[in-house]
């Protein structure tokens, strides 16, 4: 007798199985009564599930949920960064370039470099670009700081 | 029966929300949804009932879920199956529910299902005593449901879209977010643990 089948009777109930294992499992099926018993046992619960009665819900349910629905309804939708850059189209285009220029500038200043790029070089050209910008005078205190091991880097 | 009907009626239409513009796009969205809403209420109530076992968590379990899925409304694509799109919410917030409150104490499918300490096999062994004896749909629902309680959530929730609302594997595979070859492993074990949680029912003389 082929080995038993009992881990694939479920998918054979729904009929789910591809055309081969299709095949193995009804020839086993003919064969093997503990098999067929199971398989017998999974439809007849399937029947029994199927037949339940119609739960039916407490009285005023339909009331109840649409008052909450209603509630719902009428609540002010909540508020997002998302939706509140959204409302204002203006506010989103300058974040929009305000990130730009964040990334954009220290990245193009950093092309020409030989050393590889890391978060403290990244941090350092940064500051360092910083201190170009005369009105930036927090930039340039730090930038100073952290001068001198970039010099030495760069030897 | 009668009582489910008596839900789907009762769900009255969309009438004094509030007005002006926001009043009358939030009055439209309402009425439109509960327009899909009664179609398909029964079925709704219906999974709520077999994932919550009984019908206070039942009705907490539609209530949630149909208010995020209302929240939610806008991602909904007409045409779709929205009873489907409903379950897939309300499964999840089941198993969060589940999950938030601690689970229920862990019952062995073996073990005593009732206070005075009967098995579920005692309190339905009188169905073998009898064989003459005709069971109807109505008796079955508590030793079917406490055994359907006894499952594991995500194993019920499988079983229940499978063998009492009739989806397909596809369709609980995207309800459940899982892969098809784990809702076809679930099914069989939930089946499994059925099938030995309930002998007499489902064995034939």
């Amino acid at each position: 007798m082929s080995a038993h089948v009992t881990d694939r009777l479920s998918a054979y109930l729904d009929g789910a199985l591809g055309a081969d294992e299709l095949g193995c499992v009804e020839a086993h099926l003919e064969t093997c009564g503990g098999c067929l018993r199971d398989y017998q046992e999974l439809r007849t619960l399937q029947q029994l599930l199927r037949g339940l009665p119609e739960p039916a819900a407490a009285e005023g349910f339909g009331e109840r949920l649409h008052w909450r629905l209603q509630r719902e309804a009428a609540r002010p939708p909540a508020r997002t960064w998302a939706g509140w850059l959204r409302a204002r189209p203006l506010r989103l285009a300058l974040a929009c370039a305000t990130v730009l220029l964040i990334l954009a500038l220290p990245a193009g200043h950093m092309m020409n470099r030989e050393t590889p790029f890391d978060a403290d070089t990244y941090l350092r050209e940064y500051l360092i670009l910083s201190v170009d910008q005369p009105f930036d005078e927090t930039g340039a205190t730090i930038a100073t700081s952290v001068t001198p091991p970039l010099e030495s880097s760069r030897r | 029966m009668a009582d489910s009907v008596s839900v789907l009626e009762a769900l009255p239409g969309v009438t004094g929300v509030a007005s002006g513009a926001a009043g009358e796009s939030d009055a439209h969205r309402l009425a439109a949804f509960e327009d899909l809403l009664q179609r398909h209420l029964r079925s709704i109530y219906r999974v709520a009932y077999r994932l919550a076992g009984n019908h206070d968590d039942a009705e907490d379990l539609a209530q949630e879920a149909l208010v995020e899925a209302f929240r939610a409304f806008d991602r909904y694509q007409p045409g779709t199956y929205f009873d489907r799109w409903v379950y897939r919410i309300m499964t999840r917030t089941h198993i969060d529910r589940v999950r938030h409150r601690g689970r229920r104490p862990e019952t062995s499918l073996d073990a005593p299902a009732g206070p005075s300490g009967d098995t579920l096999v005692a309190l339905i062994g009188d169905v073998r005593d009898d064989p003459q004896h005709r069971i109807e749909a109505a008796d079955l629902d508590g030793p079917v449901q406490a055994a359907l309680d006894s499952l594991p959530e995500e194993f019920r929730a499988v079983i229940v879209l499978a063998d009492i609302e009739g989806l397909s594997y596809d369709e609980i595979a995207a309800t459940v977010g899982r892969p098809i070859g784990t809702v076809r492993s679930r099914l069989h074990r939930a089946r499994d643990m059925l099938r030995r949680a309930l002998p007499h029912l489902v064995r034939r003389s």
